[in-house]
């Protein structure tokens, strides 16, 4: 049992990601913004952040670098609709590995949750 | 002994003229203003000698010399009448009433002195007492006494008879003079007017057309025409030949040489040497080369004139006649006249084609400025409108795979989320394709092959290619030559390149691809041609063809992104794209990148 914060701006996919996750039995919660995010982290503790980048208020690069400075336990994926390798370079450098491209390949998306898990739950 | 002479003459400027010029020879001079006076004068001075004028008041030259005759006293002095009209009549008349002699005013000093001379050495004589003799003669049906010696009679009426058959001679020669004089000064006129015309038309055309045939046409006509040249023609210097480029013919037969090189026959040496030549019989020139054509069309005299602007030959006005046939100084310089005018509009049409290739330059490169900047435009807006697409798409998408993975296989179900998913790839194709090519970032540089990479495409695309019956040559060999920058994204213009040559070739055909280094305004380029044997692209289409989103196939295929992309890797690579079609002969897509230079 983990728990996942799907953080993005669109309330449908939010809620698509936290039906399709909450399936393969992981306790997920969403936030619609990075502030909101860094909120739900500090009380919820979450094993693991799927976090958007586009989003208003506060975007997914800024929420990354302030989880990596308070939270390095936690593992990140990003997820972008920006292909091209400045984003995906910006996003390295800024501590997340692990990236998935939007349109969202859901099976990958899974794969990559799972494998994510194993490696913080040990 | 003096001898004393008296002259009769009402006019004091004629009668002291005669004075002078008789008492300069010794003799002695008593003057009478008429014959009236001259008579009273006669008897009482008796001179040895009477000149009389004719035309005199009181009593003329004529009652004058019946009086003296008429009188016994004195009707043995010579008389002699100064006449003054033209023709025999009035020396008629003077022998009617006994005159001696006759001088004809106006008359020469010596002649004059030479007959009074005479006139006394026959008096001598008769004092003598040789000569005495009546003379009958008949004239105009009157039967005349003449008391005078017959020679002199007819040596008088000889040259009164030779010196009018002179002045008749010489009046009708005057005359016909007069006439030709007339008859030329016409001609001489409606010649320079009409040469004038002709200068002024050419001055005229020159002014106002850049059509070098035309101008040229237009010289060679005129200087025929007007110069009654059989043969002109107008060549152009290219290179090391002349090409005729104009001609005209009296007979409108053809100019024998079309093509000369410099240094051949007279026209070759005219180029060669820039000056004049002018030939009198091309027959005896050794350096002619066209003698059968001479002969055929009687050709004699030739001049060639080179057409020269500021010290430079550029061809060779040819003016070929029938016969032998000179040049007056004026039909010279009317053809010298006739070549500036050509070598002016040679000047001016070379002038004028060397600013329309520039201007012709500029607008493309403009072209190409107005396409770059449209596009960096719209590729801004167009990457905004991509990534707002590609949320919504996302979403789609996601719904679509979770109706895919709940559906059973085979199911309608399950072919409906296919069919959704599919399309939100395309979606997502369309929106990379916007971001690719509105990217303004610059290409990740190394050295690269552009060569390779078409080999690149060439192997991926194979299948399709084999598919479409599509025939591939490569000219020379794609080449070794480096450029700086992305080599995948070159190879995606590459694609894009032949995919597109194939999709305009749907029944198959040829693709040749040449690549080439060349040196265009001191930068080296790699450049590679993609010509197709396809269906071409349209006029009106053309200019639009590099347009995002502007595409001629159906919807499911073209996303009419493909050559705007490829226009900016190329742009962003500091190359350039641009695509000919001439009519019916497929397209060619021209890439140029600058070399790396060493
Ligand atoms: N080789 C070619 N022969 C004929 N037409 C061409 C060729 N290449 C491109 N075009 C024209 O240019 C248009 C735009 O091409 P492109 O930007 O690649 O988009 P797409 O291929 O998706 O239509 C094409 O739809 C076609 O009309």
């Amino acid at each position: 049992m983990a728990r996942i914060l799907v953080v993005d701006d669109e309330m449908d996919i939010r809620s698509f990601l936290v039906d399709e996750l909450a399936l393969l039995r992981h306790e997920v919660a969403g936030a619609a913004n990075g502030m909101e995010a860094l909120e739900k982290v500090k009380t919820w503790k979450p094993h693991l952040v799927l976090l958007d980048i586009r989003m208003p208020i506060m975007d997914g690069l800024a929420a990354l670098k302030n989880l990596r400075g308070e939270h390095p336990e936690i593992a990140v994926i990003m997820m972008t609709a920006d292909r091209d390798e400045g984003v995906a370079k910006e996003t390295i450098t800024a501590g997340a590995f692990d990236y998935v491209t939007k349109p969202v390949d859901l099976e990958r998306l899974k794969m990559l949750v799972e494998t994510k898990l194993i490696d913080v739950l040990g | 002994m003096e001898r004393k002479i008296l002259v009769a003459e009402d006019s004091p400027t004629q009668a002291e003229h005669l004075r002078l010029l008789l008492e300069r020879e010794g003799y002695q001079v008593i003057l009478a203003a008429n014959g009236k006076e001259g008579l009273e004068k006669v008897h009482r001075e008796r001179p040895d000698l009477i000149i009389s004028d004719i035309v005199m008041p009181e009593m003329d030259g004529y009652e004058f010399c019946r009086a003296v005759k008429s009188n016994e006293a004195t009707k043995r002095i010579p008389l002699v009448l100064l006449t003054g009209s033209r023709g025999p009549g009035s020396i008629l008349r003077g022998l009617q009433h006994g005159a001696d002699n006759f001088i004809r005013k106006p008359f020469e000093s010596d002649y004059l002195l030479e007959r009074v001379r005479r006139i006394f050495e026959h008096l001598d004589l008769r004092e003598r007492g040789h000569l005495e003799m009546e003379v009958t003669i008949h004239v105009g049906g009157k039967e005349l006494q003449i008391t005078t010696d017959k020679q002199q009679i007819i040596e008088l009426l000889f040259s009164t008879f030779e010196d009018i058959s002179r002045l008749n001679d010489e009046l009708k020669d005057a005359q016909r003079k007069l006439e030709s004089y007339a008859k030329n000064l016409e001609s001489m006129v409606r010649d320079r007017t009409a040469r004038l015309d002709a200068l002024v038309a050419v001055m005229q055309k020159l002014g106002s057309s850049l059509d070098l045939d035309e101008v040229l046409n237009f010289v060679v006509h005129s200087a025929g025409e007007l110069l009654k040249i059989t043969h002109v023609g107008a060549y152009l210097l290219k290179g090391e030949t002349l090409e005729l480029c104009a001609e005209y013919s009296e007979s409108h037969s053809r100019q024998e040489a079309r093509k000369l090189n410099v240094g051949e026959s007279v026209g070759g040496y005219v180029a060669a040497s820039g000056e004049i030549c002018y030939v009198e019989d091309v027959l005896k020139d050794p350096r002619w080369a066209a003698a059968a054509w001479a002969r055929r069309e009687g050709i004699g005299s030739f001049v060639g004139l080179p057409l020269k602007y500021e010290g430079t030959t550029l061809g060779v006005l040819s003016c070929a006649v029938r016969g032998i046939r000179s040049f007056s100084r004026d039909e010279m310089r009317l053809m010298e006249t006739f070549a500036n005018a050509a070598a002016n509009a040679i000047n001016n049409a070379e002038t004028h084609s060397r600013l329309e290739e520039s201007f012709e330059e500029l607008r493309r490169q403009q072209q190409m400025i107005i396409r770059a900047e449209k596009l960096s435009a719209l590729g801004t807006l167009a990457a905004g409108a991509a990534h707002e697409v590609l949320n919504p798409a996302n979403i789609i998408g996601l719904y679509a795979q979770r109706m895919l993975n709940r559906s059973a296989g085979g199911s309608d179900e399950r072919k409906e989320a296919e069919v959704i998913w599919r399309n939100v790839e395309r979606i997502t194709k369309i929106c990379d394709g916007l971001r690719r090519f509105s990217r303004n970032e610059a290409p990740k540089t190394a050295p690269f092959r552009p060569g390779e990479a078409i080999e690149e495409c060439l192997q991926l695309l194979g299948h399709k290619l084999r598919l479409g019956n599509i025939h591939v040559e490569k000219k020379p060999g794609l080449g070794e030559a480096a450029v700086q920058g992305d080599q995948n994204q070159m190879v995606q213009v590459f694609l894009n390149l032949i995919t597109n040559a194939v999709d305009a070739m749907p029944e198959g055909g040829t693709l040749t691809i040449v690549s080439d280094m060349l040196i265009e305004e001191g930068s080296r380029w790699w450049e590679a041609r993609f010509s197709d044997t396809g269906r071409g692209i349209p006029k009106e289409v053309l200019p639009r063809i590099f347009d995002p989103f502007f595409t001629t196939k159906p919807e499911d295929k073209g996303t009419g992104l493909g050559l705007a992309v490829t226009h900016g890797i190329v742009d962003a690579h500091g190359g350039t794209i641009w695509a000919e079609s001439p009519p019916d002969q497929g397209a060619t897509f021209i890439v140029r990148l600058p070399l790396e230079t060493a």
